[in-house]
Order: C-alpha cells, then structure tokens, then sequence
C-alpha cells in the first residue's frame, strides 16, 4: 500500500487500545491517566450542513479557541502524556484561522495529529502546509455524485467537485512529497443513502485515497436524527460489493462491528472516556461528544478557552465525572445515544474487567495510528 | 480476613453500618441442583437459582460477622436477588463498591475506582465471583448475547402520574435549594418526561460553571432521598448552525 508498510494494518474497524497495556495498567491501580488519544475540534462552526450530522445534536455555549488557548492546550497535552489529537468532533476546523498552526505545534511538540474535514477549503496550498503534520486526514463524504452530494451534505451542487479535486490532491502530495501521512474518505451511512454506496466506492478508486471507510450513522438516545438501524441488514449486499472494489492501494472498509450490533452496546459502564477524550469546539471539555449538549451540563468539566488543559486534567472534578461514568450510577445502554466514540474502546475495557478475558500480550509490529486508538 | 484498620476511609462509615444489620448472613438449606455454593479464603457465597431463567432467587454468604468483606457480600447479595446470575458476575461487586462509598470522603484511588483497585475488603469477594462465573458457565455456558438487565425504578414510582412524581421529589428539590444557600428562584424542575428524566432551567442566580456540580450533587441527593435511580438533566439548546436541519 502507498505509504504504509506492506505488513503493517490500517485498523479501521476495531481498538488499538490493548497497544497501550502501560496506560490500562495504571488506570487499574486507580491511577490519573492522560488519555491516549483527545478527540476535538478548533471550532464548532461549519460551512456545511450534512444531513446526518450529529455535532446538530451537540450545541454548547460557544467560547472561541485563539492561537494562545490551543497551544497551552497542546503544551499541556504533551506534557501530561497524551499521545494522539484528532481534529475532527463537532466543528470544521479547517475554517477555523488557528487550523495551520494547531497541526503543525502539536506535531513540533511530538503529538500525533489528524484531521477529520469536508475537505472544502483544503486546497493544494493550504495542504502543501498541514499534510507534512498529520498521521491521517479523513475527508467526509456520503455521496459519489454531484446531486445526491449536495443534497446529503446540504451544499451546492458544485462544491462536490471542489472537494474531489481537493481529495485527489491530497495523494499527489502525499506521493509527491513520500509523505507518511493516510489519506482517508468516511461515509456516514444512513439506509437512505443506500444509492451512494457504490458511486462513493468508486470515486474513491479514481481519487486513490489510500481508504474509504462505510459506518453507521449514531443518533442520540431520542432518536433525532432518524436513523432505521433496521435497514442496514439489506444492504449488506452492497456494502460486500463495495469492499470488492479494494485494491493494492485502495482498501474499502465497513465497519462491520457497529453495523451489525444495530446500535447496541455490550456494556452499561463507561471505563473509555479517560483513555479517549472528546472535546467540543467551543473549548468545553466533556467526557464524550454525546454529552456535549447544554442538556448533559451535569457531565461538563471545564473549558479550554477559561482554564488551563492540564489543571482541568488534574482537578477532581475531571475524576468524579469519570467515575460517575464507571459507576452504577450510570448505564450507557439507557443514557447514551448509539454507538459513540469510545464504543470500541469501552467494549473491550468493560470486558476486561468483567473479567471476560485476560489483557493479550501485544505481539508483533505495532498497527498504524497507534496513538489514535 | 481484612483487619479494620485496612479500610479505606471512604468506606469505613458505611462498612460499619451495614456490619450493624447484615441481611443475607444466614445460610438456609437448599436443593443442591439449584444452587451455585462456592467458597475461597473461609468464606463462602451460595446462590439459589431459578434454573430455567438463570435468575437468583435467594442469596446467602459466610464470613466472619466482623470482617470488612461481610458488608461487601451482604451488599452483593442484595444486588444478586432478582436479578440474573450472569448480571451478578458483571456488575455485583460494582454495584457493592458503589454502595459502600461515601462520596465525602476522598476515594482511596486519585482515578478510577474498581472492585480490583478498592482494597484488600474486595478479593475475597472478587474470588468468589469468579468462582461462580466458572460455575454458572459450565451450567448454562457463556452467553454470546447482550446482558441488558437493569433494576427498574420502584413499583410505587411507577404507578405515579407525572404530578405525583413532581410532588414527591419537589420537597428534596426544596430541601436541597435551603441546604445550599440557593433561592427558592435558583432553577425549577420543568418537565419530567415520559422515560422519568427530569429537567431542570436554571436562572442567571446560578453561575455557568457552578451548574454542573450542583446537578451531580442533587441527583446524588435526590437519588439518596427516594431510592429511585432519578436522572437530571438541563434543557437542551438548539443547534446554532443555522443552515442545519434540526
Ligand atoms: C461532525 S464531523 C466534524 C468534523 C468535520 N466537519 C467533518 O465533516 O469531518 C465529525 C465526523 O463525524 C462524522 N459524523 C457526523 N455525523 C455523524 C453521525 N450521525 N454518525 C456517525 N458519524 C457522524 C463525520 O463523518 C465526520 O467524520
Ligand atoms: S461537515 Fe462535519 S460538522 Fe459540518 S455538517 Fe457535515 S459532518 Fe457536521
């Protein structure tokens, strides 16, 4: 595969989180642990409108990050031992004026950085800059026509085109600059969609991007997105057609785990959340993106933009509201929305403790994006 | 055995209460076929089993009156009655941890705390769970499908229309609001919907960032004050996205 070692997998549908036995050992001995990997964004504003986006869902009282604000953040972040920072949550980052310089200071102080975007305004220029930065950049895209685009993700017609020719300069970078960053497109499924399977499969083929990614679209735990997790099942069909398309370096993914559980989680506790952060762009810290909601304020920690990252980390505030989510005080098969996040993460965190397996010894190299479990 | 003086603090207190009136101590005869009797360490924990549903329909331990771990059982026994044997092994001994633990007290780990990382009071208990684990799975085999067993909220709870529900918590609500320095204006309880969650609006009376805690702090309080598993929640505010669709 272009840029990534032969042998080496690109886990798409799965946790990298047993990779990080120090980290699962010292959670164990009731230890504060950094998470491994935050997940945020820089804004929480968008020049889209996707017509199953759940940031609609995610609406908080909105605090802009500066250039000061996110690089003590990611100062802090280094400090405390967080590997991974992924720009993708609930905003449009790249429309935010600190994005170029947020990718490139964190990956100057050792972080991981990626990047989750419509990809709209990343030009050839503007990715010449960030690309050198990032471990992945995953463009959001649910549809491979100029119609069905602008209707999904609630744009012009046109501005499909801009984005397909964005994504295709993203690997003639890459290759031209034998860069080790992966270029990834997701589709966010809903049964509706069904139509853009294959169309989307096969843009990707012409655009080579080095994945496409298919997952079940999340809704909140009042259904308000509308998603009827009963019309996967027939699609199955065509999502194995879709994975046929892969190549020698192209791989068609779905994620398979979430698909078929139509929604449903293995697990009531929330052990996930300190070893995987979300952050709002709006500079509120708050265990994961389904609480970011003023509705959920009983879970909110802090704010980035008011408080350093680190004192948040540290404060026993941060710590009660994790241990509410590991408590019986709370059951996320009943007070969460579908499959967030963390859901991988937590489903093996929570057997382990159940005591359902044993932690496996790691062998082997290492898979890909380890910092982004 | 623990001795006393390994107890967390946060744990003392209400280790010391429950010793004080132990419900499942006494260990009554049971058919062998429907039982789960394991033991580690001197102590013991017996399950009487409603095979055809896996249920337990009675819950009994042995250890020593005085030891830290008979509060830990007898708790686990609570929880156990009722409830699937499989859910007793999953969540038994965090639902006892969580019951012990008096949340003025500082916990005794600075993260997260488990029944693996809450002291020496809990691995005697967490043995016998494992034991009972080995013996449930070679009775009924180990289930592929979801554990989706939860404790409703009370019968009582139940049979109240939305009026009788505000008009049992609303004296907490006033309680709490007195407790705290808080005007009877602070917030109000506006709507308790159908799946039972309530709703709070807070006034400007009340801080952005003082918000979260006292939520947690009243749920806490409320939850004590009814033995219902109450759930608070704040209203929901709007997408500010304009152009999105909800
Ligand atoms: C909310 S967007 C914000 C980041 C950026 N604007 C973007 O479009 O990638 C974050 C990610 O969530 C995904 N996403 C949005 N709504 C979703 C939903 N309802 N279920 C699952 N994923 C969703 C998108 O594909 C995107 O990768
Ligand atoms: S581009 Fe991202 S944040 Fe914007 S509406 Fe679409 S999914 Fe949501």
């Amino acid at each position: 595969m272009t840029g990534m070692t032969d042998h080496v997998e690109l886990i798409l549908d799965g946790t990298k989180i047993a990779w990080h036995q120090d980290r699962i050992d010292a959670w164990e001995r009731g230890e504060r642990i950094a998470p491994i990997t935050i997940d945020m964004s820089l804004t929480r504003a968008c020049n889209f409108a996707c017509h199953f986006c759940y940031a609609m869902l995610q609406e908080n009282e909105r605090k802009v990050i500066d250039k000061k604000a996110i690089f003590e953040f990611l100062e802090d972040c280094a400090e405390i031992g967080v590997k991974g920072i992924s720009l993708v949550s609930d905003g449009e980052s790249t429309i935010s004026p600190v994005f170029v310089d947020a990718c490139k200071y964190g990956h100057e102080l050792g972080l991981s950085m990626a990047v989750g975007t419509n990809g709209f305004v990343l030009n050839r220029r503007k990715l010449e800059e960030v690309l050198p930065s990032l471990t992945y950049l995953r463009v959001n895209i649910s549809a491979g026509e100029r119609k069905r685009y602008a209707e999904i993700m609630g744009v012009k017609e046109h501005w499909f085109d801009r984005v397909a020719e964005n994504i295709k300069a993203m690997g003639e970078i890459k290759r031209e600059q034998n860069l080790d960053v992966t270029i990834g497109m997701q589709m966010v499924l809903m049964p509706e969609y069904h139509d853009q399977i294959m169309p989307l499969a096969q843009l990707g083929k012409e655009l080579r991007p080095d994945y496409l990614v298919i997952k079940h679209c999340s809704d909140d735990e009042d259904g308000s997105l509308g998603v009827d997790y009963s019309g996967y099942a027939d699609l199955y069909e065509t999502l194995h057609a879709a994975e046929a398309l892969s190549d020698d370096s192209y791989q068609v993914t779905v994620k398979w785990s979430k698909i078929d559980t139509e929604g449903t989680r293995s697990y009531q506790r929330c052990y996930g959340a300190p070893f995987m952060l979300q952050m709002s762009g709006s500079g509120l810290v708050a265990p994961c993106g389904m609480l970011f909601n003023e509705r959920y304020k009983k879970f909110h920690i802090g704010n980035i933009t008011e408080e350093r990252f680190r004192d948040i980390f540290y404060s026993d505030r941060y710590w009660e509201v994790m241990n509410y989510l590991a408590s019986p005080d709370f059951n996320a098969q009943k007070m969460c929305g579908s499959l967030c996040l963390q859901h991988k993460v937590n489903e093996f965190l929570d057997g382990y403790q159940k005591g359902d397996f044993e932690l496996p010894e790691m062998k082997g190299e290492q898979p890909m994006h380890i910092n982004f479990i | 055995m623990n001795s006393r003086a390994d107890i967390p603090e946060a744990f003392a207190g209400r280790i010391t209460d429950r010793l004080g009136h132990l419900v499942h101590a006494a260990s009554a005869p049971v058919p062998d076929t429907a039982k789960i009797a394991v033991d580690a360490d001197g102590m013991s924990l017996t399950l009487t089993l409603d095979n055809a549903t896996e249920t337990v329909v009675d819950a009994h331990f042995s250890a020593p009156p005085e030891a830290a771990e008979s509060a830990v059982l007898d708790l686990l026994c609570a929880h156990a009655i009722g409830a699937p044997v499989r859910e007793v092994v999953e969540h038994g001994l965090v639902f006892a941890l969580h019951a012990l633990h008096d949340p003025n007290v500082p916990s005794p780990v600075a993260g997260i705390l488990t029944p693996r990382n809450a002291g020496a009071c809990f691995a005697i208990p967490l043995r016998l769970v494992a034991a009972v684990r080995r013996e449930a799975e070679a009775r009924f085999g180990r289930h592929k499908d979801t554990n989706f067993f939860d404790r409703p909220y009370s019968e009582a709870w139940q049979k109240l229309d939305k009026t009788g529900k505000r008009d049992l918590v609303l004296p907490h609500i006033a309680r709490f609001k007195a407790d705290n320095g808080l005007s009877d204006g602070s917030f109000e309880l506006v709507e308790i919907d159908q799946y039972d969650r309530l709703f709070l609006a807070f006034t400007d009376e009340v801080p952005a960032w003082d918000k979260p805690v006292l939520l947690m702090r009243l749920e806490r309080w409320l939850r004590e004050q009814t033995g219902e598993r109450i759930e608070l929640f704040t209203e929901v505010v709007k997408d500010a996205n304009r152009i999105r669709r909800l």
